[in-house]
């Protein structure tokens, strides 16, 4: 089940934000770089219409629909549940999400890893099982947000020294999060009682709180940072045509200096195309890599888990006990999958990561020959800080292209179920049918060992099916990484080739530009330019 | 929290003694035990007087239940239950991190078994955790002990590898067979770590390790599963899946319930009910108002709250309370299970681990006798009826009415007569061998079925022999009446 939070209600810095964004689209588009002002566009609706996941996650039976009820009342059943009164939290029931068991955890993964947000539900019953911490471990790395929750404090008067021991666990596996002690229980008596203390010594409002101000802000925060990375890449880029406009205007009689200055345009207009090679071998390289990284990834645990097989099958007559055997063989199929899953989502954030260094570094050598003088927007140190904004909102971008996906690995999970179940009935049907022709002609031994070679075969075609169905499923998953890839840093590669090309057209035409006119452009140029600073210094005084 | 176990042992007759008085029942097969007796002098000469007696001393030794499951399932509880006492240390965070084995002795001892085998008297509750250490032995005089020794394992699913690790080699062991005559398999909701074991568990019970395991739906006073889930789970094909409902808490508090642990809960009791349950809303609020610190470490939010609806219930005396809880534990019924599946055959499973101890010390040598020792295992109709019993969850390819039939036909719930045929108590014996004759004839029937497979069929011969067992008793009783 997850958690929708909806901060859409005007906050201060929304509105600011919004109106900053408006201001300097209207600029931009004045300046004729339509594809900047859409990128404005699409940043705007991100800031008023961010939607906050939070997923409730944990082993059935801890409390996790309880603790739902708790952080959101609502009539059963229904959809969306508003936390606060300003309805900027929203619950979103989700089924089938809770379990940290092989087959279930595997299918909510995906979800997780869409979230802004988890909340980590064990109740105090126990300390937290090595189940649970590996699953933890894997949330984390999906997820940067994860919260932790003890559950039913009411009924266990130790929960302290429970909670003591899950902190020791998670130290151990060097998990750090913080825990929240509540009782879903005793809120729902402090209602039925209204008795406001013992609500506050349920935890509950504790924990929503958090969510509300720790959780929901930081998320927000990592959305307007940015947004800001944005308006600083964007007013960077526009401010690099006015300066050289600007120039020209200045010194229309030196032709020299102007000529050097388009000469220089012109070379980083040539390494920016250069560099556009650059990084999509850098992508095209890295795709295929990946791609074989998590072939192999999956080849192996499967190799593993046949040899693993084989040797339970050689041991024993497998017919006495080949239903045990199938769901053995079926939990420990879906295991390797999740953890297929775990590295191919990591691995591709990784990729994206690294494209976008490349983009950078490339950026910082080719970009401070434009140096035109005049603004602190266009010190060197600040252009990778553009560009580094692009590699953050192309992790967002990839998030939600997972998100697009995760219909594509949910069918994972059900499909190794199905596997596991086609795995039975054709050989157990055929192992009767062996049985019932032969029980005189062969000897027992040579029975035994026929059996396990057709065990072997079994296996062997279930491991084919599985690498078949999850193979295609992931590189269908790792197509669409690689898409979302190119498409966002194409669009990068053209604003930039753009840039340099207006810088290159408006210093040709400030030559051209002489008397009055001049007088009247650079005086337009020089209050653009002024208010693109000022608007990059309200933008990034939004974000502390 | 942890108690020494210096106090006196309570005598709890009202659960021992029936453990006890059905030592008796199986004296008939001690007979048919004694015909082995030429398997033992045939090996004297290869193993020595020594080796061979000290097989036979297994005659004696009471019968190892195991008590298995995953992390705080509630076996430390349990155990401490069924012996009456708190002996093994129990505690709302992990505290029992190697197999501790709870035997019979004339006095309290505890001691230290060192990986290698070395043996070290310690101080009982131990402190801290031995690193070295193979496995903790402790002897106390109590009575349930007279007849079994018991087991109690770490959980599975532990932090600490070497935990689990510790568990598996013992119900598990890469090497041979679990020790264990029978498993007590604990469970709070199934899981995949469950699953995982029992499996494990089972497929010992296959190899000729246990002879089966008992299912408990453990500290069933929280909230959890119904037993009728469980049996309709399919994770639990070719698995028990039969799970009693116990609460280990209840039981041992009533089994160790003192005079002022109940004058405690008695005053509780007497407070206006409005009162009492907003003290109850949490343990913060409870010792607020009550300052009743060691009644919450004892017996938890849950175990106060059971024992004072049972006190206003007219459980007015200590020892009421204590029989009204252990009435609601659902103990008793764990203990009748263990009888009827363990208890009743003991001299045949001694024979049995006597038997496969000899085997074991002759491995390699003297084949015809092993050869014979085999034979003899094989042959004993108690333990084949054992081992069906064992492994009827996993024949699945049998409807489960026919499986609950032949459990009840090879003895799974009592070896008299009249519990296998289902008859009244007090039939005469010429209806009895009617009725055994005819149950007889069903199950033969069935074994006509072409299609059948031949663990299923193993199954329905044992249910014949078992079948015709009875009706040769009861043919010999109405001759001699
Ligand atoms: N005492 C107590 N019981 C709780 C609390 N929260 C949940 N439970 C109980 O735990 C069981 C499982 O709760 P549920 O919320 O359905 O768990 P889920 O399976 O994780 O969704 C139910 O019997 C609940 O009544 C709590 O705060 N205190
Ligand atoms: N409510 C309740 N709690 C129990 C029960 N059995 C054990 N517990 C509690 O569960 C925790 C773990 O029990 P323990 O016997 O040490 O579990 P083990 O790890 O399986 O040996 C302790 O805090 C016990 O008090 C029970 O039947 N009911
Ligand atoms: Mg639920
Ligand atoms: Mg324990």
């Amino acid at each position: 089940m997850s958690v929708t939070a909806d901060p859409r209600s005007a906050r201060p810095e929304t509105a600011e934000m919004a109106g900053l964004l408006d201001r300097l689209r209207v600029l931009t588009a004045g300046t004729g770089r339509p594809d900047l002002a859409d990128r404005l566009a699409r940043a705007r609706t991100r800031v008023t219409d961010p939607r906050m996941r939070v997923v409730v996650t944990g082993e059935t039976g801890q409390g996790l629909s309880a603790l739902v009820d708790a952080l959101a009342p609502a009539a059963p059943g229904t959809r969306e549940r508003p936390v606060d009164d300003e309805g900027r939290l929203l619950l979103v029931g989700s089924p089938g999400v809770s379990g940290v068991d092989s087959a279930r955890a595997a299918a909510a993964l995906p979800l997780v890893a869409g979230a802004d947000a988890v909340l980590f539900v064990s109740d105090a019953s126990r300390e937290l099982t090595e189940p649970e911490i590996t699953y933890l471990d894997q949330v984390r790395r999906l997820c940067p947000t994860v919260v932790g929750v003890v559950t039913k404090i009411d009924r266990y008067p130790r929960w302290a020294d429970v909670q003591r021991a899950n902190r020791r666990h998670l130290t151990q596996a060097d998990i750090d999060i913080p825990l929240f002690p509540v009782s879903s229980r005793m809120l729902a008596a402090a209602h039925r009682t209204r008795d406001h203390a013992l609500a506050i010594e349920s935890g509950v409002p504790q924990l929503a709180d958090h969510l509300r101000e720790r959780v929901l802000v930081n998320a927000t925060q990592v959305l307007h940072a940015g947004v800001v990375n944005d308006v600083r890449a964007v007013t960077d880029q526009v401010a690099l045509g006015l300066n050289a406009e600007l120039t020209a205007l200045r010194d229309p009689a030196a032709g020299t200096v102007a000529e050097r200055r388009l000469h220089e345009a012109r070379v980083t207009a040539d390494a920016l195309r250069d560099r556009t090679a650059g990084w999509q071998i850098v992508l095209a390289d890295g795709a295929t890599e990946l791609g074989a990284d998590v072939d192999h990834d999956l080849r192996h645990r499967l190799r593993e888990l046949v040899r693993e097989a084989e040797a339970d099958i050689v041991s024993s007559d497998p017919a006495k006990r080949w239903e045990e055997f199938g769901s053995w063989l079926d939990g420990r199929v879906a295991e390797c999958v999740q953890a297929n899953v775990v590295l191919a989502e990591t691995r591709s954030r990784e990729l994206a990561e690294r494209v976008a260094i490349r983009f950078a570094d490339d950026g910082r050598v080719a970009l401070p020959a434009l140096d035109l003088g005049g603004t602190e927007a266009l010190e060197p140190v600040r252009e990778l800080e553009a560009l580094d904004s692009r590699k953050a909102g192309i992790v967002q971008r990839l998030i939600s292209s997972m998100r697009g996906s995760y219909g594509g690995i949910l069918m994972v999970g059900v499909m190794t179920t199905l596997a596991g179940l086609a795995l039975v009935n054709p050989w157990s049907i055929g192992a009767g049918v062996l049985l019932g022709a032969n029980t005189f002609r062969e000897d027992r031994k040579a029975r035994t060992a026929r059996r396990q070679a057709e065990a072997k075969t079994a296996v062997a075609r279930l491991m084919d099916d599985v690498l078949f169905h999850v193979g295609r499923e992931s590189r269908f998953r790792l197509r669409e990484v690689q898409r979302t890839l190119r498409d966002h840093f194409t669009a990068l590669a053209a604003e930039m080739t753009r840039t340099a090309d207006d810088a290159l057209r408006a210093a040709g035409e400030a030559r051209r530009l002489a008397g009055e006119g001049r007088d009247a452009r650079i005086a337009e140029v020089e209050e653009q330019l002024g208010e693109l600073r000022t608007l990059r210094v309200r933008a990034a005084g939004l974000v502390r | 929290m942890t108690r020494s176990f210096d106090g006196v042992l309570l005598d709890n007759a009202h659960v021992d003694s029936a453990l006890v008085d059905s030592a008796l029942v199986d004296s008939a097969l001690v007979d048919s035990a004694l015909s082995d007796s030429a398997l033992f002098d045939a090996a004297r000469p290869v193993l020595g007087d020594d080796a061979v007696d000290a097989c036979l001393r297994r005659l004696h030794a009471p019968l190892r239940i195991a008590l298995a499951g995953t992390l705080k399932a509630g076996k430390s509880t349990l155990l401490n239950a069924l012996i009456g006492h708190s002996v093994a240390p129990t505690d709302a965070t992990e505290c029992t991190r190697v197999v501790t084995t709870y035997r019979r002795a004339p006095a309290p001892v505890a001691e230290a078994v060192h990986d290698g085998g070395r043996r070290t008297p310690i101080r009982w509750p131990p402190d801290g955790t031995g690193k070295a250490l193979h496995s903790l032995e402790v002897g106390l005089p109590a009575p349930l002990l007279e007849r079994y020794t018991l087991v109690d394992t770490p959980g599975t699913s532990s932090n600490s590898r070497a935990v689990s690790a510790r568990t598996l080699a013992y119900l598990d062991p890469d090497d041979g067979v679990c020790e264990a005559d029978a498993v007590v398999y604990l469970l709070r909701s199934l899981h995949d770590s469950d699953l995982a074991l029992l499996r494990r568990v089972q497929a010992q019970v296959g190899r000729g390790g246990p002879l089966g395991v008992v299912g408990v739906l453990s500290r069933a006073d929280e909230d959890g599963p119904t037993p009728a889930e469980l049996r309709d789970d399919p994770r639990l094909d070719g698995l028990p899946r039969d799970f009693l409902p116990v609460s280990g808490l209840l039981a041992l508090r009533g089994r160790t319930l003192r005079q002022d642990e109940f004058t405690a809960l008695a005053a509780l009791a007497r407070r206006p009910v409005a009162e009492l349950d907003a003290a109850l809303v949490s343990p913060g609020r409870f010792l607020a108002a009550t300052g009743h610190d060691g009644l919450l470490d004892a017996w938890g939010m849950h175990g106060i709250a059971e024992a004072v609806a049972l006190v206003r219930g007219g459980a007015t005396t200590a020892p009421a309370l204590a029989a009204a809880l252990i009435r609601r534990s659902g103990l008793e019924g764990l203990t009748r299970i263990l009888e009827a599946r363990i208890g009743e055959r003991a001299a045949a499973l001694r024979m049995r681990a006597a038997l496969r101890e000899l085997r074991g010390r002759l491995a390699g040598r003297a084949t015809r006798l092993v050869a014979g020792i085999d034979r003899a295992l094989a042959d004993d109709h108690a333990l084949v009826e054992l081992r069906t019993l064992g492994a009827l969850p996993g024949l699945t390819t049998l409807p489960v009415p026919t499986r609950i039939a032949l459990d009840r036909v090879l003895g799974g719930a009592g070896t008299r007569p009249t519990v296998r045929l289902g008859l009244p108590a007090g039939v005469s014996g010429r209806e009895m061998h009617a009725a055994a004759v005819r149950a007889a004839m069903h199950w033969r029937r069935r074994l006509d079925d072409p299609l059948l497979d031949p663990r299923a069929r193993r199954a329905l011969r044992a249910a014949v022999r078992s079948c015709e067992g009875v009706a040769a008793g009861a043919a010999v009783r109405t001759r001699a009446s």
